[in-house]
């Protein structure tokens, strides 16, 4: 029933065990090689080390120059939220960087994270109305920029009313996992 | 290197070839018959009418009453020519489910013929998900190319979908689109069988 | 013959547990299915990126959405479920688009998408931390399936390792169907008012 099998050589021996260490090598190198981009690619959509901008002072991200100018804290009647709207500006030193995909958000101590409204809530229209007429972050680029602009924006949220001491948060796709604390 | 096997086992391996080799041949054939076989007998497809209930796995569906023209029952208003085909759909599945919209296809369609839009019967809305056997009255409606003949009758084909525990893929269970089981048969402008036994 | 009926048996055993193994592996659905987190009407339930107290259940016959004085109806074959919840993100703003009401017979009426335009469902609201909104939630079902039922909301319809809340709804029988459930927009975008009749 059953082929014969002749013992191997101790050549055979050798190669064979050259071979197993060999795959010890090969397999991890092979996982490496095959998730790089997908590292890369997760990498690039993370914010991982910050640059923060003190209070009154500005900050060099992504090809531009940072500056919070106010913030404003407004109560609706009516409503239990706050609406905080962020006005900032930033000035353009290398328009290729800036005009990119942008992320911002607004945080306090609890590092809980408040994203941006699409629309200005109706009393920041009425309280502010310059600040609902400046463009969001992200579609400040949608215009061409040339270096040397300043460009204005803002950004409004609803958060609780007791929301303490609190921070911007922006992003831009061509300079994470780097992002910038606005103070 | 000298062989690895004496020449005995070498002989006993080339028998056990053979035998796998005939076993295979043998379950190709097989198939191979049995496909041919399955092809030469098509099953009869269901010949539906008006008013008919015809089951499609996935849904029940029963056609009420077909319509042409520009201003069609049930369905905005448009400036375009519409084939509109008023249908009473039962999900037979345990979810909500959009996927009725591959359900009817007409045999002969008008060249350029684009996807159907479906409305809800009771208040002209866009149709979406429809819910667990809660029957719901649907219009169907064929924006028709300009310039191609107004029908008289439609011929439709009705897809059926079947379930699978386990896709070939993931292995996720789901619904797919199966053969084709009836085809269904309506005078543009017919009375609504339905209605009119009530 | 001793080997023969051994090499048999050995098959034989083998086909049984390969086959014993197929038939008990858990399928795609079991091992991507969401993680539960169990609780009944009024409980606040945390999943990993928001939380929801569900309210109140009522049942109606017909939705009314009144805009200033015009009023739009919608009917149904079997009956809505009306669900009042309060909702908020836990650490990041978030949306939360599926929910479905699960009755006796295992069947998933997802939430209803009748309504394009209506205040204060759901998935059309953005929850803050920090800041519970009241939310509603619209099901159309067969009358069969509003007992011994489960409302599931999860973040995303597909929502693979992450939380769904199965909340018993708890219905009381005999049925208390109201005639309408009237959602009245206010005068600010985004305010609005539900009334049992």
């Amino acid at each position: 029933m059953m082929a014969t099998l002749i013992p191997p050589t101790p050549k055979e021996r050798r190669a064979f065990r050259l071979n197993a260490l060999a795959l010890l090598v090969a397999v991890p190198l092979a996982v490496a090689v095959g998730s790089y981009e997908d590292v890369m690619e997760w990498r690039s959509a993370q914010e991982l080390n910050a640059i923060v901008a003190a209070p009154n002072k500005s900050a060099i991200y992504a090809g531009a120059e940072w500056r919070m100018e106010r913030v404003h804290r407004l109560n609706e009647p009516g409503s239990a939220a706050l609406v905080v709207i962020v006005e900032f500006e930033a000035t353009v030193k290398d328009p290729a960087a800036f005009a990119a995909a942008c992320n911002v958000a607004l945080t306090d101590a609890s590092k809980r994270r408040w994203k941006p409204q699409l629309l200005t809530p109706s009393i920041g229209r009425r309280v502010r109305p310059e600040a609902a007429e400046r463009p969001r972050c992200g579609s400040a680029s949608l215009k061409p920029v040339k270096a040397g602009d300043t460009i204005k924006m803002a950004e409004s949220f609803l958060t609780p009313p007791d929301i303490g001491d609190i921070d911007l948060i922006v992003s831009l796709s061509t300079a994470r996992p780097t992002y910038l604390v606005l103070d | 290197m000298s062989g690895r096997f004496s020449i005995g086992a070498l002989g006993k391996r080339a028998g056990a070839f053979i035998i796998a080799g005939l076993g295979a041949a043998l379950a190709v054939l097989i198939s191979f018959a049995s496909a041919i076989y399955e092809a030469s007998q098509p099953k009869d497809l269901v010949q539906a009418a008006a008013g008919q209930s015809v089951d499609t796995g996935r849904w029940t569906v029963v056609a009420r009453r077909a319509e042409f023209g520009r201003n069609v029952r049930g369905a905005p208003a448009s400036q375009q020519d519409r084939l509109a085909v008023e249908l009473e759909l039962t999900n037979r599945s345990a979810a909500t489910s959009p996927g009725y919209t591959r359900l009817l296809e007409l045999e002969s369609p008008p060249a350029g013929l684009q996807r159907p839009t479906f409305y809800l019967a009771r208040d002209s809305a866009i149709a979406s998900g429809l819910h667990p056997d809660m029957p719901e009255r649907v219009i169907a409606v064929w924006t028709w190319p300009p310039g191609a003949l107004p029908p008289q009758k439609v011929r439709f084909k009705v897809t059926s979908q079947i379930y699978k525990k386990r896709d070939n893929l993931y292995g996720a269970p789901g619904w797919f689109d199966g053969p084709t089981v009836a085809t269904l048969d309506l005078t543009i402008g017919g009375p609504d069988p339905v209605a009119g036994a009530k | 013959m001793i080997r023969v009926i051994a090499s048999i048996s050995g098959l034989v055993l083998a086909v049984g547990i390969l086959y014993a193994l197929q038939q008990t592996k858990p399928g795609y659905a079991d091992i991507t299915k969401p993680i539960a987190v169990h609780g009944t009407i009024g409980d606040r339930l945390m999943a990993r990126n928001f939380e929801l107290t569900a309210t109140k259940v009522t049942l109606a016959q017909r939705i009314v959405l009144r805009t200033g004085t015009k009023e739009q109806v919608f009917e149904t074959t079997g009956l809505w479920a009306v669900v009042e919840a309060k909702a908020a993100a836990r650490h990041e703003s978030v949306t939360v688009i599926a929910a479905s009401w699960r009755g006796p017979s295992g069947s998933r009426y997802a939430m209803s998408q009748r309504f394009s335009t209506m205040p204060g469902l759901l998935p059309s609201e953005r929850l803050e931390p920090g800041l519970p909104r009241n939310v509603l939630m619209l099901f159309e079902l067969p009358e069969n399936q509003v007992k011994d039922a489960t409302i599931l909301v999860s973040r995303t319809p597909f929502a693979p390792i992450d939380n769904e809340l199965h909340i018993k709804a708890n219905v009381p029988i005999p049925l208390f169907v109201r005639n309408v459930a009237r959602v009245t927009r206010g005068s600010t975008a985004g305010d609005w008012r539900l009334e049992i009749q």
